[in-house]
């Protein structure tokens, strides 16, 4: 789109002789090859970027050219390259709202009034708007850092640089062989209420020296530093400085090494701490000599070293691709891509760029984003933890900045700007159909819903070989490991009481026996009294015969005879019921799940399908069905493997010897495998997967919000 | 009239109201009350019902006034000025003097003022916009708010849309004023300053809002920098009396603003410049090899006519194009970004400018038509070349490229009124925006009469011909069969002067009036009221002046309005109509349209286009499907013509900030 070459309010200007302040001063970078100047304005510490064909105009803003002079110089010296009368009133509108115009009339003292006031409310909102970061000025340290102008030169040089290396790599070095003792019980050490305190009393001291670093490395450079303060971050002070004055630096390095200043204070620092911790025994000075190595290296690392955020590295990262504003300008060139490939239009001007700064834009753009709202939301749910009330608050906080602002905004555009202005119904229908697909995908379209749990494979009942009377195990009829067939004696076993028995109702019967031939003869009716004696005497010893016969234990189905303790079983009292072996074959094995408490209700109701996978074949699928529910919630596990111990992801009481005893209670599972065969290995992990009735995504998630808050907050 | 300093502007000659942007909060709370509160409260009781009492307080003063003399009365109304301006205006002395001026109304130009004329008047005094129907006697109302604050010594502007309205009404009204002991004056075009100056200093002034916005413009020109009243007054100190000499207004008290909606709604679009002409001599061969190389380009392969928007882009391949046929010649054409932008003024003066519509070509000048009123405006040109690009092509004489010297948009303008009222016939579809940008609330007053107006169901034809012949038979039937007077209202002189030479052509006997004949068009409206009386007028040709029917008239029927065109905005049409059937008189209007018309074409080009494949495969279109697109094609016409008056008055507001350099502004 040209714009207009002509400006209706050429004439408020045409005549005027601006001048640029005194101050104000001139720099010329060079940007991946491209010129720019930088204006800077010691006074307000602002810096203005400016194009050569503006610089020239602001070259000649000396008080004796007017602006229509200023425009005709401007058109010969550039030809097409010229600025439009608007642009050019642009520019003098943007230096004197920057405070750097004089102009050869009585300025409009109302507006000057009125911008000031603006200015004041705009510095509180920057200072107050954001209850994560409140910042608060408190001095100049500019006097002071002149006055050791010297030493600091001297420490931001070659020399500084070396002794920074001489200190900082042995300390690398070093760290392996410690790197045990230091991790140690990491977090508990971290997170303990103590260490807490000494956290919170240490950070500043560090972050006060990190700050420092930026100065002395922007004075060392030649710039001005002339606001320090304290920023409230999630209430913990830490303090900053302005080193803006950075921005004019003509070598990238320079400016490069202002932004990597602290981190590198930081880190000579950690070491040094390291250094003493290796020297010092265990007390409190060690323990802060700790906490002072965890946050100026790990913390520093963490923030300042990622030039996700915008913090040092993000302005490391920008100085030395030579992209400055480099998180502005994807933004901008995201919305440019939305509005040329989602809203479809076609006159929307490409934001200026080389493909490679494309290729950053969009990169940028979408990292930093993405990371800024992960980090956000895992501060404030960190904070609902700690603190619910604020907490919530913080996380509303953070949801509006993140969510509502930027739709607002976008909604805004889409209503409002002029750009769109031709294609409005257009933008507003793709929007808005993309909007409601969205809320169709949410709220209307059933998702798949599972539910995840763990179990062990467990052998059907009929494939466990238990004793079938108390007795001690004589023998082994048939050698583990061999073929057996259902009804074949596996075990014998004896019980000498029980033979004892055996053999006195035997004696018993043949002695009613005798005594019954002996009256039958001499005594009808006494003989009569002895047979009834005899039968009973008879079924005893049916009875116990049986009971003997029991004392052999037999497979119940075909398969592997397989004894788990073949050595120790002669000889062992065993009890009725009790485990002696498995004959493992032709029965298929089951599952045994356990699913906790949260989970139970969506298991028994609306599952449809189950899957389940055995551990040591992942890419095995079966098909289960539920074979038997217990009703009631469980205390033990079936399998110590389902602990966390065990590998397995259920937490354990420790204190409890008798078994592995959950924490919560869970509910437990029997389920039919179908298409498994045969099992070599029987007790062994299998992941299972409950296919619930499919659900639109937002039942699903408001499920798990509300079981989240409720289980957290009880709310 | 009460008013906190801080509202005062400061470094102005003369009293006005600072200009004021509300914070955020402020803007939030005006909308929750306007939007919200506002509407609500307005269904249970009507705001109109407030201002009735003003007619009880005049009451009480009426039979006492009555039996006096007109010496008592002249000495009653000098014993008032005093009083008013201590105590300012409390109801019970507005009243006394609302029944002052009725009497003396009644004494001088034999008119009474009715009862909601008294309750108009206490609104306009309130400095609210006062929607009274047409022919409900808005001038004379205006008269007794005007008399008052120009009796407690306060300069009064009565503003109205035209030279003939403001000549009009003064020279009727200058009686009554006279009788109360106050001067008027009236400024039109062509005064010289010093009339001006004279006119502006008598109590009660009209004039138009041109004029007046113009008239603004030079006193800021004039005294440009360092026009404050301590500079000036400083300066007299010093002996140098001619710059406060210099300036033509007395300040902006108290303005009365009639037709306030076209004003300040139509009128808003395009700011007010004051220009000085400066030479230039290659300007003529520029714009005729511009228009020359405009006719070489072709439409849609080189260049895009948006008629929507008003606006032509260049595709790349025309840029391209333009930049072949360019190749030798010199001067401008070099810089590719200024033979770009002659070129887009150039097909704009082809392709979006026509003769008759936009612009009349008198005298072999060009002058340009308003296309709310259909009237021409001669002080006016368009900017950027546009008018001399456009002179080229009617093979006029070259005027000089004009050099702005100030501009102001009326929005700005009467929001430095320190108290401003409107009237207007119709200003309710507008309420909103009246109240957010000049702070006015809109209050309907009650028909003094109940209306007996017939609305016909609306005609919609499916090509212009067939609309052309409907309204001939049509006329035929009511005037010459009927006898009834008709009125058909036409959007452009273009489209009047076709229907007269249909209706010449079948022989009817019509007077047809738009905007090249100014001077007389008046009477003719007048007379449009007369038995069989056939009038062809552009929508606006004629306002403010009243259709008195003829005699007999009213018994047939009274007379006729055809709509023959939708305007951009309902409020014109509901004027149209409201020409009829006025102060209780019997009378009919309806709507001829066609479904090509530009209002279709150009708003709902899609639905149009659909309704008129229904209507050749002779499908019955209901006449609400018609109402509909009517409606749609109003809504989205508004909302553009909305957009860009919202736009200039935001850019307006940024270009102050950003020009703050080159000191303050209009």
């Amino acid at each position: 789109m040209n714009a207009p070459l002509l400006s209706s309010w050429w004439y408020r200007v045409a005549t005027r002789k601006p001048k640029l302040r005194a101050h104000a001063r001139l720099h010329r970078h060079l940007y991946r090859g491209e010129v720019w100047y930088l204006l800077q304005d010691p006074a307000s510490s602002r810096v203005h970027r400016f194009t050569p064909s503006a610089r020239l105009v602001i070259s000649l803003l000396d008080g004796n050219h007017t602006v229509e002079q200023l425009w005709e110089l401007a058109n010969q010296h550039l030809g097409d390259e010229a600025p439009s009368q608007d642009e050019l009133i642009q520019l003098l509108g943007q230096l004197h709202s920057a405070d750097l115009l004089e102009s050869d009339v009585t300025p409009d003292v109302a507006e000057a009034f009125a911008r000031g006031e603006r200015e004041e409310k705009a510095r509180h909102f920057r200072s107050y708007g954001n209850p994560m970061a409140i910042r608060i000025p408190l001095f100049d340290p500019d006097r002071l850092l002149t006055r050791c102008r010297g030493l600091l030169r001297l420490i931001w040089s070659g020399w500084g640089a070396a002794v920074w290396l001489v200190v900082v790599l042995p300390a690398f070095v070093l760290i392996w062989p410690h790197w045990p003792e230091l991790t140690h019980n990491f977090s508990d050490r971290v997170l303990a209420i103590d260490n807490l305190l000494v956290l919170y009393l240490v950070f500043p001291l560090i972050k006060a020296l990190h700050e420092l670093g930026h100065a002395s490395a922007t004075k060392a450079g030649g710039g001005e530093v002339h606001d320090l303060g304290i920023i409230l971050l999630v209430l913990l002070p830490v303090p900053y400085c302005d080193a803006s004055a950075a921005t004019v630096f003509r070598s990238k390095y320079r400016r490069a090494l202002v932004g990597a200043a602290g981190m590198g204070v930081e880190l000579f620092v950690a070491a040094i701490a390291f250094y003493l911790w290796l020297l010092i025994e265990p007390g409190l000075v060690r323990a802060v000599l700790f906490n002072v190595m965890l946050i100026a290296s790990v913390s520093t690392l963490l923030f300042n070293g990622n030039p996700l955020l915008r913090y040092d590295a993000y302005y490391i990262l920008v100085d030395l691709i030579e992209m400055p504003n480099l998180a502005a300008r994807s933004a901008r060139y995201w919305g440019y891509l939305i509005e040329r490939y989602v809203l479809w239009i076609r006159e929307v001007e490409r934001p200026e760029g080389s493909r490679a700064e494309c290729v950053w834009f969009v990169f940028y753009g979408f990292a930093s984003t993405l990371y800024r709202i992960m980090v956000t939301v895992m501060i404030a749910l960190f904070i609902a933890g700690q603190f619910f009330f604020i907490g919530v608050l913080l996380a509303i906080w953070a949801v509006a900045a993140m969510a509502i602002f930027p739709v607002v905004r976008a909604v805004r555009h889409l209503l409002e700007s002029p750009r769109l202005r031709k294609h409005r119904a257009r933008s507003l229908a793709i929007s808005g159909s993309l909007v409601l697909g969205l809320v169709v995908v949410l709220f209307a379209v059933p998702m798949p819903y599972h539910s995840h749990a763990e179990g062990v494979l467990w052998l059907p009942e009929e494939a466990m070989v238990r004793a079938s009377a108390n007795g001690f195990v004589r023998e082994l009829l048939v050698t583990p490991g061999t073929e057996v067939v259902r009804g074949d004696p596996l075990i014998q076993s004896y019980d000498p009481a029980l033979l004892a028995q055996l053999r006195r109702n035997e004696a018993k019967v043949a002695e009613l026996e005798a005594e019954y031939a002996a009256q039958f003869v001499a005594d009808r009716a006494k003989a009569q009294v002895v047979h009834e004696k005899l039968a009973v005497e008879q079924a005893n010893l049916a009875l116990v015969r049986e009971r003997a016969a029991e004392l052999f234990t037999r497979a119940r189905s075909d398969g592997v005879f397989i004894v788990p303790q073949m050595v120790d079983m002669p000889g062992r009292y065993y009890r009725r019921g009790e485990l002696l072996g498995y004959v493992v074959g032709k029965t298929t094995p089951l599952a045994r799940v356990v699913v906790p408490q949260e989970a139970v209700d969506r298991v028994r109701l609306t599952t449809d399908r189950i899957e389940v996978r055995p551990v040591d074949r992942p890419r095995l699928n079966l098909e289960g069905r539920v074979l038997r529910a217990v009703p009631a919630a469980g205390e033990y596990l079936p399998s110590p493997a389902l602990g966390v111990e065990g590998g397995g992801d259920i937490a354990v009481d420790p204190r409890d010897t008798k078994g592995p005893k959950t924490l919560q209670r869970t509910f437990q599972f029997d389920i039919a495998l179908d298409g498994l065969e045969a099992v070599d290995y029987f007790g062994q992990h299998v992941f299972v997967r409950f296919d619930h009735r499919m659900e639109p995504l937002s039942v699903q998630w408001y499920r798990s919000i509300r079981l989240l808050l409720l289980t957290n907050f009880n709310v | 009239m009460k008013l906190d300093r801080r509202e005062l502007a400061l470094s102005c000659p003369y009293p006005e109201r600072a200009e004021y942007e509300p914070a955020l909060h402020d803007r939030i709370a005006q909308g929750l009350v306007n939007d919200l509160i506002k509407p609500a409260l307005g269904r249970f009781c009507d705001p109109a019902r407030a201002l009735r009492a003003i007619v009880g307080h005049a009451a009480q003063h009426e039979r006492a006034l009555s039996v006096a003399s007109d010496d008592d009365l002249r000495q009653e109304a000098n014993g008032m000025r005093a009083t008013l301006r201590r105590r300012g205006f409390v109801p019970e002395l507005v009243g006394r003097s609302f029944a002052l001026v009725r009497e003396a109304a009644t004494r001088t130009i034999g008119q009474r003022h009715y009862d909601v004329q008294l309750m108009a008047g206490w609104g306009l005094l309130q400095g609210k916009l006062v929607e009274m129907a047409t022919g409900e006697g808005k001038t004379i109302a205006a008269t007794l708010p005007a008399a008052t604050v120009a009796l407690a010594g306060y300069p009064v502007h009565l503003i109205t849309v035209n030279d003939y309205l403001a000549n009009r009404d003064a020279t009727e009204l200058a009686p009554l004023y006279q009788f109360l002991g106050l001067s008027t004056g009236v400024v039109v075009q062509g005064m010289s300053k010093a009339e001006r100056r004279q006119a502006y200093a008598k109590s009660v002034t009209y004039c138009t809002n041109k004029e007046l916005a113009f008239d603004y413009l030079r006193d800021r020109v004039a005294l440009s920098r360092r026009g404050s009243r301590l500079h000036l007054s400083l300066e007299k100190l010093r002996g140098h009396q001619e710059r406060g000499e210099d300036l033509v207004l007395r300040g902006l008290h108290f303005g009365i603003v009639d037709e306030a909606d076209s004003i300040f709604i139509d009128e808003a679009r395009t700011p007010l410049i004051l220009s000085s002409s400066i030479g230039a001599a290659e300007e003529k061969l520029q714009c005729e090899q511009a228009l020359d190389f405009a006719a070489q380009l072709v439409a849609g392969d080189h260049y895009a006519v948006d008629p929507a928007e008003r606006s032509v882009l260049l595709t790349a391949e025309g840029r391209r194009q333009l930049g072949h046929l360019t190749d030798d010649e010199h001067g401008v054409w070099t810089s590719s970004r200024a033979r770009e932008e002659l070129m887009t003024q150039a097909l704009t003066a082809i392709h979006l400018f026509k003769r008759d519509q936009h612009y009349v070509v008198v005298d072999s000048k060009i002058q340009i038509v308003d296309e709310s009123t259909g009237r021409t405006m001669p002080d006016r040109s368009w900017e950027r070349g546009l008018h001399q690009l456009i002179e080229v092509k009617e093979s006029c004489e070259l005027t000089d490229r004009r050099e702005t010297m100030a501009r102001i948009t009326y929005q700005r303008l009467f929001r430095r009124y320190i108290k401003l009222a409107g009237m207007s016939g119709t200003a309710l579809e507008v309420a909103r925006e009246i109240k957010s940008v000049y702070g006015l609330d809109v209050v309907r007053i009650p028909l003094n009469r109940p209306s007996q107006r017939t609305v016909l169901p609306p005609r919609v034809c499916a090509s212009q011909a067939e609309k052309l012949n409907v309204i001939a038979d049509t006329v035929e039937r009511v005037a010459v069969m009927g006898g009834r007077p008709v009125l058909i209202g036409t959007r452009s002189v273009g489209a009047s002067e076709e229907i007269s030479a249909v209706l010449r052509r079948r022989g009817i006997e019509h007077a047809l009036l738009n905007a090249k004949q100014d001077q007389i068009e008046a009477e003719v409206v007048a007379r449009a009221g007369e038995p069989a009386r056939v009038t062809v007028a552009t929508n606006m040709a004629g306002r403010g002046t009243d259709i008195g029917l003829g005699k007999g008239v009213a018994d047939c029927g009274g007379l006729h309005v055809i709509l023959t065109e939708y305007h951009d905005s309902r409020r014109v049409d509901r004027q149209l109509f409201g020409r009829c059937a006025r102060q209780g008189d019997p009378g009919s209007c309806e709507a001829i349209v066609s479904l090509d018309d530009d209002i279709f074409t150009i708003h709902t080009a899609t639905a149009a286009h659909v309704i008129r494949k229904l209507v050749d495969a002779s499908f019955d279109v209901p006449v609400s499907v018609y109402q509909g697109l009517r409606r749609f094609a109003q809504f989205q016409a508004e909302r553009r013509h909305g957009y860009v008056r919202v736009q200039n008055l935001q850019l307006d507001r940024r270009l102050d900030r950003l020009l703050a350099f080159s000191g303050r502004g209009e």
